[in-house]
């Protein structure tokens, strides 16, 4: 029915008949250029849809792009069938492996990039295109500061009763740095991460802002990454030296030597691959390191590496062993931390929570450094993650 | 299986059409029947049975149906339409009613102080409200004579399956298209208007409709105490236009797919949201499923034969069970009830008597309308129903950070060229004519839709399933 109908009589709340099925309304001819458009059109449309399968058949697939090992086609099963895992599992595959994908997901970044939005409502996008997680901004509160810092404290007291120095690493999140950095219309309100976390034993926000007040100094934080840029990184290692006591840490041991890359990881969340290139920081360059990882039988859940860094060549190397609870800061500049410790082994915090059975298989231990930054500060349970790095050695 | 899904697209579809139209004509609706049955299992799993077992009940049903016809055994043939009218519901309605009958049943006792009734959820099969309904048409359609029993069980099988209507419609009656099923000609025609069809129809899912969901899932997402006038409207504006072209764009893309295998369904959008009536508004909206809510219940009722009570008592039946048939939930009761007593009020006043369109400003009170039964529809409760609505009148205040996230440029545009698509009405809005190039403005639809949205479309079924991590998951 067009506007020009009037509805004749009584009109029902129906449609009518027209435009009901009917072959005698199958689309006839166009004319002649309009024809040659048409077979143009399903010629394009049929490469478009075969090329990408043919290119899979032929052995093309397409580059990782979401941060996670590749699907693989499933084993088909009666089961896998009925339950609907089998078609989930190929539906997976296909995805992953399918040529053109990445191209297009970075398309579709680009497109959302220009047009000032992000496309993804997890990444906020600031004032000078300076990106933020929106998990810094929203994070999960399941803990009080308050009872974080009392379990911290209980920590610090078991270890010391068994003569085991105790360090805790609170990486502040960029936005805290950065506050002017934030979306002018930010609507997040304050969070458990704005409250008072007195106690905590190095939180090197202050140090930072200090940094920052500094004329030319270069930015402690990437703009487009969730981290620390190898500046904010040696002004916390200085931090963790020198509370192991005088002499350990000295402005010598920081050198800024060419430039380093980052492949950053927020426009990743984008589709769009980024890298940053920032002045190369190197702390005590005379330690040599040597790096093995650690293999134990332990059936972790996942591969998160753990590792040992034995350091030499310094006669202000912290002796003795040291355990490093890390999380993404301290790994990606591990080669900043290791040189302050004679012989350091480090554990990803997700490990040291889901296996108790780790640390008396790595230990012991005469120092425990645990860093985390702070938007995961109020998950960790630290009572169960720490109790078995102090609990007294069996037998 | 979604049409907008990569496994569909590029693996799924190419497959079927290129093995369709090498295979023989006499194998061509057996190798459709097949592809369909797969393309049903990949999202059923073993609900593919169920599916099967309603095929073949109604087969034979339908099959002694029209024997007990011909012979003019009026009496036998009713009671078999009465069978397999019982059959079908009755599965419907235990797939579908079920949860919803025991939890309101248990509401009650618990009500009462009682203990309730033990009870574990049943699954729902993907497209039930859909092949149900084929076959209730087609038992119907057989028992008056409008169209002849289909001897091959799988040409039947293929009314039932046909891939493109199977999970989402268009409900397509019986009599439109049984001769279709047992001999079509397949043209490049048809199935470059097909190629049409499905792009447009794949631009407007993707593009639009999929760009503003995050916002209408944002804001009927918060608890609605936290929402105020602005985030309100602009939820239920976003889920009005994320609707329509939602279900829309999936209508045009069953009515292109069907065009590539020569199969011409029927029109299921009318650019609805350009009534200036809601009495309008049906006749344009899912308008498959109003033929059939006319052609085998409201006429089966009486009609508008018996009297003006008899009528509304009639669409106000009609309506309330069109709003049950939308989802097993009493927001669905109601926003039926809402629509019934909507097109009661315009008989009473007369619109549905009109000689003409209504004054244009009527168009806005009909959106108005609608999109107020939109909140019903959309929530998940009554109560989250009437606490969204009473966040219209809530001016001032903070809209929720959810909400004004996915308030992104990209979105916003989208959302106002999906909104002024329902103000202007361009024949090429809802592509109701795109499968005829008989008209400029249509071959310029084509033309757009070739060179932009359908390759836009294609990128963006290539990112759909992007979610990326910060950190390596191992």
């Amino acid at each position: 029915m067009t506007d020009s109908e009037a509805p004749a009589g009584v009109a029902q709340p129906f449609a009518s008949e027209a435009g009901a099925a009917d072959a005698r309304h199958l689309p006839g001819p166009p004319p002649g250029p309009w024809r040659l458009l048409d077979r143009l059109v399903v010629a394009g449309f049929a490469a478009a849809l075969v090329l990408p399968a043919a290119l899979l058949v032929a052995g093309v697939h397409a580059a990782q792009v979401e941060n996670r090992a590749p699907r693989t086609l499933p084993a088909l099963s009666i089961a896998g069938l009925a339950d609907m895992t089998w078609p989930a599992g190929v539906d997976g595959f296909l995805t992953d492996h399918l040529w053109p994908r990445p191209y297009a997901i970075r398309l579709r970044g680009e497109v959302y990039w220009l047009s000032g939005g992000t496309g993804n409502p997890d990444v906020i996008r600031g004032v000078d295109d300076w990106l933020f997680i929106r998990e810094e901004l929203q994070p999960p509160c399941p803990r009080a500061p308050a009872q974080q810092v009392a379990a911290l404290e209980r920590a610090a007291a078991a270890f010391g009763q068994r003569g085991i120095e105790f360090r805790f690493v609170l990486v502040p999140d960029k936005h805290t740095i950065y506050p002017e950095k934030l979306p002018t219309s930010n609507p997040f309100p304050p969070s458990c991460v704005d409250t008072n976390r007195e106690g905590v034993m190095i939180d090197p926000t202050a140090a930072f802002q200090a940094a920052r007040a500094m004329p030319g100094a270069p930015e402690v934080y990437y703009d487009e990454d969730t981290h620390w840029t190898p500046m904010g990184a040696a002004i916390t290692v200085g931090e963790l030296a020198r509370s192991f006591g005088p002499g350990v840490w000295s402005a010598e041991d920081v050198q800024v030597s060419g430039r380093t890359r980052r492949v950053l990881d927020t426009p990743a969340l984008l589709g769009l691959p980024r890298v940053a290139v920032t002045p190369k920081v190197v702390i005590r360059p005379e330690v040599l390191q040597r790096r093995v990882d650690v293999a134990l039988p332990v059936a972790a859940g996942n591969t998160r590496e753990i590792f040992r860094i034995t350091s030499t060549g310094s006669d202000r190397l912290l002796p003795g062993r040291t355990l490093i609870v890390y999380d993404s800061y301290f790994a990606i500049d591990q080669q900043m931390v290791a040189p302050y410790f004679a012989d350091s082994t480090w554990v990803h915090y997700a490990d040291m929570q889901a296996h108790p059975e780790l640390a008396p298989l790595l230990g012991p231990f005469d120092r425990v450094i645990v860093e985390r930054v702070v938007r995961g500060f109020y998950s960790i349970d630290f009572d169960a993650m720490l109790a078995p790095a102090y609990a007294p050695a069996p037998g | 299986m979604v049409f907008s899904s990569i496994t569909f697209i590029f693996f799924f579809l190419p497959a079927v059409l290129a093995a369709y139209h090498l295979a023989p004509r006499r194998v061509r609706n057996g190798l459709l029947v097949f592809a369909s049955l797969g393309f049903y299992a990949w999202g059923a799993g073993a609900f593919v049975l169920a599916l099967l077992a309603s095929i073949a009940t109604n087969y034979v049903i339908g099959a002694q149906l029209e024997r007990r016809v011909d012979r003019g055994e009026t009496a036998a043939a009713k009671r078999l339409l009465a069978l397999g009218v019982v059959v079908n519901v009755a599965l419907l309605g235990w797939f579908k009613y079920a949860n919803l009958g025991v939890a309101t049943w248990n509401a009650g006792l618990t009500g009462a102080g009682l203990p309730t009734v033990p009870w574990a959820d049943v699954l729902l099969p993907i497209g039930i409200s859909f092949f149900t309904f084929h076959s209730l048409s087609y038992l119907v359609d057989v028992y008056r004579g409008t169209a002849r029993h289909l001897v091959s069980p799988l040409d039947f099988a293929l009314y039932i399956t046909f891939f493109p209507q199977l999970i989402a419609g268009p409900i397509v009656r019986f009599h439109e298209i049984r001769d279709q099923l047992v001999q079509r000609n397949e043209t490049f025609d048809a199935f470059a208007a097909g190629v049409y069809r499905f792009g447009f129809g794949l631009a407007k899912k993707v593009v639009i409709a999929d760009t503003v969901a995050p916002i209408a899932n944002a804001a009927f997402g918060v608890p609605t105490d936290e929402l105020n006038t602005t985030a309100a409207l602009v939820g239920v504006l976003a889920y009005t236009v994320q609707l329509y072209f939602d279900f829309s764009g999936y209508s045009d893309m069953a009515l292109g797919l069907a065009l590539m295998f020569g199969i011409r369904f029927p029109e299921n959008f009318d650019r609805p949201y350009a009534s200036r009536s809601i009495t309008e508004f049906w006749r344009r909206w899912h308008m498959s499923l109003s033929r059939w809510f006319r052609d085998y219940l409201y006429i089966s009722l009486g009609g508008n034969r018996g009297s003006a009570a008899a009528t509304y008592r009639n669409l106000v039946i009609v309506f309330l069970v069109t709003g049950l048939w939308h989802g097993a939930n009493w927001t669905f009761v109601a926003w039926g009830a809402y629509h019934g007593i909507l097109l009661l009020l315009e008989r009473v006043a007369g619109v549905a008597r009109g000689r003409g369109p209504r004054p244009r400003p009527w168009q806005a009170v009909t959106i108005v309308l609608v999109m107020l039964g939109w909140v019903l529809f959309r929530s998940p409760s009554i109560e989250h129903a009437l606490g969204y609505l009473g966040a219209f009148l809530r001016p001032g205040g903070q809209m929720p950070f959810e909400v004004t996230l996915v308030l992104e440029p990209l979105a916003i545009a989208a959302l106002v060229a999906g909104a002024a698509s329902a103000l202007i009405p361009p024949t090429w809005v809802t592509g109701v004519r795109l499968a005829y190039p008989d008209v400029t403005a249509n071959r310029l639809a084509r033309l757009a839709t070739a060179a932009v949205l359908l390759p836009v479309a294609l990128i963006l079924v290539l990112t759909g399933s992007f979610s990326p991590f910060l950190y390596f998951q191992f």
